[in-house]
This record gives structure tokens, C-alpha cells and sequence, in this order.
């Protein structure tokens, strides 16, 4: 969201930026078109000045013609015109090649003649006359013909060679002939064509320096914006697109931590636990000794003395190994050692295992082994693990009618080898079931609540799963399941 | 094997006294001691064959006074007892030299086969019956004794007089001889060991000149537990 200030003003920018692009070429377009409009103004004055130039020009070289012809007496029907009238155009020649000179950009014709062969007598100061010649190459005929027929008039007419000309024409009415004078158009073009390319290349340099500036000022930098956006924009669609993963990934992690915080707990209650159990068992197993001790020396005493006496001897011994065997659990239990696992027939482990069982004699255990299963495992966790259930399954069988067996199962397929004791015995409600791993939780007359959880908890430790399968009044079966790795077979 | 010289050093004067109880009964003599202090003077000024000491003790401990017995005397055999582990504790102890740590609650049958394995105790057992002698031979020496074997009067008689024998298990009726006069032979060679007849008959006595401590005589039918009691309540020469 914080992104969006800084994207709307890069946009800004961008569009400012096109815009002062379009009003600078704008501009310079209005600028070329003004330049070029007034260029033409300018062009059309000139010329119509020009014109007056040479209308001025004409129409004195045509009154004088007119006056000196008349002063000579000179009729334009006169039969023989190269006589009269060629003296009066010697006269006028000399005096517009004097002026032909001072105004040498123009050129002057005297013409004449029919309007089917119009002749030219006089040309910029030159006595053509009597062998008058033809028009010069590309001169309009028509234009001619009417400087003839008109009294004076204008006109402009460009040659093949590309050049253009204004004419200007001034009728001698007493000879019938006309005084022509042209201008090469190029004299007034050229300082504006210069003008315009000025103008031109002045404009074409400020539009450059325009563009330069802009794209120095900030035309790179929006460019860098836009990359910068675009790349943005994409982080922005990326990060939305992991934005779920990441807060299923923050959960998860979140869940970790509150369960290693929890197993921590744990951890630190089982090492206070751990130390408490240290040394009440010393405490205890010292007293404990004393009276296992004694028992020996009361039984080799006594031997030949009392026999009877033996039972007794007997129950206490088997009554103090059971309190020692409660102290080992504890200690089983909180002081954790690390499983030494090596590879274990199982199947003969078992039957060997189930031989030294001693079960009471109202609970039959059944076996059903499957042969030659073998399982890396520490084989004294797995005694215990066994024994644990064993002694569970036989006591939930205690209550029941007398017959029906433990059964304990090995069994591999090929994901997993399990290993299953199942009792018919009471069965766990769904409360006790759910309860039935906690450390200290225990629904037996005497015992501590440990069994299970050391079960578990050695399991665990050689790589096994523990579940189990009970409903009240149905027995119940546990399973301890060691999933194939390379490390079974 | 004579009867050892023990010394006991626990501050659980209960358990200290029990311990030393059974070994007096397995006729060893035996000295306590409440204190690793005391325990060290005692070792020093006593001649002991083995000592027990607990591995916690107030003030000293057990694994220190080991240390100190050692230092003094680097022969020492001493046995360590604890009830629960220190593994530092016990592997400080094994360091300083002490021949075995035992859990209490101590078994006491399975100790006094350790004593026997560290003091090899002699049994010659004589018998004609090849099949009582090999489950008799089997059954001693898983208790630690180191036991010869003879089948007539004549082989028991150079056996007990040419090695050292501490115990002599004889069969009563042998089938050249009666096991009493082999013992009177061997007494009369001033090399008879203490002595436990075995008779297939019940209700046998021993003549007046056999009596005492140091002969006994039980059943061929009781149990093995019996005949090895029997065995070890004899009184041993000294």
C-alpha cells in the first residue's frame, strides 16, 4: 500500500512529460507555419514592390520610347519600319543601357511585331533592330501577345529550366510595340529562402535543445520511474501472490514454536522431575538394600531351621524387587539415554521373550509370530516397551472371564513391521483413551502412570509409532509400528 | 579361599550392618566403617583383602576415599555401591581403579559369585556317578568356584594332596571306597580341606571324629541352592 504514492507520481510525471513533449511540437509546428505564412507575406509584398519596380521601369522606357518616336515622327504603320523607328530604338537603347545598367537585376525587351512572329527589337540595352529576333527561348508567347494587345499588365511565368519571372508590360501605343520588363524571381526569393532556412534550422535547433532538455531533465529518470514501476508492480503481484503462503507459513511456524515451547516445558518439568527421582531413589534404594540384604541372611539362616519361613522370605524379596522396579521406571523414564539400535531377529526375540513371560496362570498369552522378521532396534527399549503392554494387557484381562488370551501379534508388510498386544479386558473410554499417554495419568489400583508414556517415549526414541485402538467393554490393542526404511527388512 | 577381610564403608549404618551380616555368613570377617575419614584409617591400619564403599557419602565421598585408599595402598580392591547413577560419579570411580560398581538394591547371591571369581576358592568334588559329577561341575563353576573332579578314593586322595584344595565335595558311598576313610586319609596327610559329604542315603550322621565346623553333609536330592549354602557355610581354615 505504501507503494502507491510514489507509482501515482511517477505516472504524473510520465504524463507530464508526454504533455510537454506534444505542446513543444505543437509549438514548433505553429512556429514553422507563422514562419512560413509571413515568409509568404513578405514574398508577396516584395514581389507586388517589384512589380511597381518594374511597372515604374516599364512605363518610363515606354513613354520615353513613345516621345522620342514621336518627337521623330515614327508611325507604328509605317511600311517600313526598320527605317524610323530603329533610330528612335537606337536612342532609347543607349539611354536604358546606361539605365539597364543601374538596374542590372531586371531585364527590359522592347517587342514587336505580329501576334503570330513577335519579334524582339531591343533586349536589356541592345539594338536588336533591324534583324530583329525571336522572343528568347521560354519566353510566354501568350504573355507577349497580350503586352501587344493590352495597354500594360502583369504577370508571372516560370521557364522550363525552373526558375521564375515576373513580368511587367507597358504598351508603346504610337509604334505598336510594348516594353517588357522581367525580374528573375530568385532575386527576391533567394534572402527569404535564406530567411526560411534560417528560421528553419533556428527552429528545428530549439526543438532539438527542447527534446535534449526534457529527455536530460527528466525523461531518463521517468524512463528509470517506468522500469522501476513495471518492476514494482511485478514484486507487488509476486508479493500478493506468496502473500498467502506466507501467512500459512507464519502459522505454521507459529505452531511450532508454541509446541517446542511446550515440549521445553516439558522438558524443564521432566528435568526437576529427573532430579527429584534421582534422589528419592537413592533414598529409597538404600533402605531397600538393607532389606534385600537381611532377607538373604534371614534365608540362609533359617533354612534348615524353618522351612515354612521360605514363602515369606519369598513375597517380602518379590515385594521389595517390585519397588525397585517403580524407581527404575521413574528413572527410565526422566533420565532419557540415546537408543543403541542393532539389527534384531525378532521373531525368535519374541518367542524367547514370551517364554520368560511370567503370566498368571488365569491369563493365557497367545503368540502369533510371523518367522525371520528383523528390526534394528535397541533391543532392551523394545523389552521394555513389550513388557509395559504385556503387564497392561494381562491386568485389563484380570476382571475378565478366565480364558480369554492375550494375544500378541508380529506382523510385516511392506511398509511397516508391527508389533500388536491385545486384551479383551475392559477397554478405555474415550476420556481415559485420550488421556491414556499422559505421564502420571493411570486407571490401575496401584501403579505410578508411567507405563504408557515410557512406552511412547522409547518407541519414539527408535523411530516407532505407538497407537491405540480401544472402546469400552472391547479390550483393547496396542500397536507399535516401525515403518520399513532402509535400516529394516 | 580363605574368609576375607572385608571393610564396609556406608553411612547407612542399617544396610552397612546387613551387607556385613551376609558376608559374615559366607565366612568372611568384616570391619565397618560410617565415614570415608574413617574408612581410610581403618583400610590403613587393617589388612584387607577387598573393601565396599558407597559411592555418596556426607563429607568425603566415596569416590575420594577410593582415591585416597588407592593413593596409599595402589593394590587396593575395592567394590563401589550406589543407589542410583552419577555417571560422572561412576566413571571417576572407575578411573581411580575400583573393580566393580553394584546397584542396591544389592544382590547378594550374585556378589558372593563376584567374590568368588576375584578369590578363586578350590572345590574338589569326588563322585562315581559321571552324571552327578558333570551337572555338579556345571553348577559350581557358574558360582565362580574353580572345581577339579575325581571318581575314586585313590584319584581324590593325590588330587587333594598335590594341589592346593579350599573345599572337598565327597560322595559318601564311593564305588572303591567310603568317602569317611577318605577323608581321615587325608587328615591323616595333614591336607584335609573343609568337607561336604553327599549322600544318596537320608538320615546319615557323622561319626564323632568327622564333626565340627569345617565338615557337613547334606542330600544328593536337595536342591542346589541348599548344597551350595551348605558349601559356603562351611568354616573355612584359617
Amino acid at each position: 500500500m505504501s507503494l502507491d504514492p510514489s507509482i501515482e507520481s511517477a505516472r504524473e510525471l510520465r504524463t507530464g512529460v508526454f504533455r510537454a513533449r506534444v505542446v513543444l511540437f505543437t509549438m514548433a509546428l505553429v512556429a514553422g507555419s507563422a514562419a512560413l505564412i509571413s515568409m509568404f507575406v513578405v514574398y508577396r509584398a516584395a514581389v507586388v514592390e517589384q512589380q511597381a519596380r518594374l511597372q515604374e521601369i516599364a512605363r518610363s522606357q515606354a513613354e520615353l520610347i513613345d516621345a522620342v518616336a514621336r518627337f521623330d515622327d515614327v508611325e507604328s504603320q509605317d511600311a517600313n519600319p526598320a527605317g524610323a523607328w530603329v533610330a528612335t530604338l537606337s536612342q532609347v537603347a543607349d539611354a536604358s543601357a546606361h539605365w539597364h545598367r543601374a538596374d542590372a537585376d531586371v531585364s527590359i525587351l522592347v517587342i514587336g511585331g505580329r501576334p503570330d512572329d513577335i519579334r524582339t527589337h531591343v533586349q536589356d540595352g541592345t539594338l536588336l533592330a533591324p534583324r530583329s529576333t525571336p522572343l528568347p527561348p521560354g519566353f510566354p508567347r501568350a504573355l507577349a501577345a497580350q503586352a501587344l494587345r493590352q495597354r500594360s499588365g502583369a504577370g508571372e511565368y516560370q521557364t522550363s529550366d525552373g526558375s521564375s519571372w515576373l513580368l511587367v508590360h507597358e504598351a508603346i501605343p504610337s509604334l505598336r510595340m510594348a516594353v517588357l520588363v522581367r525580374l528573375d524571381l530568385d532575386v527576391v526569393k533567394r534572402p527569404l529562402r535564406q530567411g526560411l532556412w534560417i528560421s528553419g534550422a533556428a527552429t528545428l535547433v530549439l526543438i532539438a535543445l527542447g527534446v535534449a532538455l526534457l529527455r536530460k531533465t527528466s525523461v531518463r529518470t521517468v524512463e528509470e520511474l517506468g522500469h522501476e514501476l513495471s518492476r514494482r508492480l511485478q514484486v507487488e503481484a509476486e508479493l500478493s501472490k506468496h502473500k498467502e503462503t506466507l501467512e500459512q507459513t507464519v502459522e505454521q511456524r507459529t505452531e511450532e514454536l508454541r509446541r517446542a515451547q511446550a515440549e521445553l516445558l516439558d522438558a524443564a518439568r521432566l528435568a526437576t522431575i529427573g532430579q527429584v527421582t534421582a534422589k528419592v531413589s537413592h533414598e529409597l534404594r538404600n533402605p531397600l538394600g538393607t532389606i534385600r540384604t537381611s532377607l538373604h541372611t534371614l534365608r540362609v539362616r533359617t533354612e534348615t531351621l524353618a522351612p515354612g519361613l521360605g514363602r515369606i522370605l519369598d513375597r517380602t524379596e518379590r515385594n521389595v524387587m517390585r519397588c525397585d522396579r517403580i524407581i527404575e521406571e521413574l528413572l527410565a523414564y526422566t533420565r532419557p539415554r540415546a537408543a543403541i539400535a542393532k539389527k534384531v531377529n525378532v521373531s525368535s526375540w519374541l518367542k524367547e521373550l514370551l517364554d520368560e513371560y511370567q503370566a498368571p496362570s488365569n491369563v493365557p498369552v497367545a503368540r502369533e509370530i510371523e518367522p525371520d522378521v528383523e528390526l534394528s532396534v535397541d533391543a532392551d527399549d523394545l523389552r521394555r516397551i513389550l513388557l509395559n503392554l504385556l503387564n497392561n494387557a494381562v491386568d485389563a484381562s484380570q476382571t475378565q472371564a478366565p480364558g480369554e488370551a492375550v494375544r500378541l501379534c508380529l506382523r510385516r508388510d511392506a511398509a511397516a513391521v508391527e508389533i500388536s498386544v491385545e486384551d479383551h479386558g475392559s477397554g478405555m473410554s474415550k476420556d481415559t483413551l485420550a488421556k491414556a499417554f499422559e505421564p502420571l495419568f493411570s486407571t490401575k489400583g496401584f501403579g505410578i502412570g508411567l507405563g504408557l508414556p515410557i512406552v511412547k517415549e522409547l518407541a519414539e526414541r527408535n523411530g516407532a509409532g505407538v497407537e491405540l485402538f480401544s472402546a469400552e467393554g472391547q479390550g483393547t490393542r496396542a500397536v507399535v509400528r516401525f515403518e520399513r526404511s532402509e535400516g529394516t527388512s | 579361599m580363605k574368609g576375607l577381610e572385608i571393610l564396609i564403608v556406608d553411612d547407612d549404618r542399617d544396610f552397612a550392618e546387613a551387607l556385613g551380616e551376609a558376608l559374615e555368613l559366607a565366612r568372611h570377617r568384616v570391619t565397618l566403617r560410617f565415614s570415608g575419614a574413617d574408612g581410610i584409617q581403618a583400610f590403613a591400619a587393617g589388612n584387607f583383602d577387598l573393601a565396599f564403599f558407597d559411592v555418596v557419602l556426607p563429607g568425603m565421598s566415596g569416590v575420594e576415599t577410593l582415591a585416597a585408599v588407592r593413593a596409599e595402598k595402589p593394590s587396593a580392591r575395592v567394590i563401589m555401591m550406589t543407589g542410583y547413577s552419577v555417571p560422572e560419579l561412576l566413571e571417576q570411580a572407575r578411573q581411580q581403579g575400583a573393580i566393580d560398581v553394584l546397584y542396591k538394591p544389592l544382590d547378594v547371591e550374585g556378589l558372593l559369585v563376584r567374590l568368588r571369581e576375584l578369590f578363586p576358592e578350590g572345590v574338589l568334588v569326588v563322585d562315581d556317578d559321571p552324571d552327578f559329577l558333570e551337572a555338579i561341575q556345571a553348577m559350581l563353576s557358574s558360582q565362580g568356584y574353580q572345581v577339579s573332579v575325581a571318581r575314586t578314593a585313590e584319584e581324590a586322595i593325590r588330587c587333594a594332596s598335590s594341589h592346593p584344595t579350599d573345599l572337598l565335595l565327597l560322595d559318601v558311598h564311593l564305588a572303591d571306597a567310603n568317602g569317611l576313610d577318605v577323608l581321615r586319609e587325608l587328615e591323616r596327610r595333614g591336607c584335609a580341606p573343609p568337607t561336604l559329604f553327599v549322600t544318596g542315603f537320608d538320615g546319615v550322621d557323622l561319626p564323632h571324629d568327622l564333626s565340627g565346623n569345617q565338615v557337613a553333609i547334606v542330600s544328593k536330592s536337595c536342591s542346589p541352592k541348599a548344597l551350595l549354602r551348605s558349601l559356603q557355610g562351611l568354616e573355612r581354615k584359617s
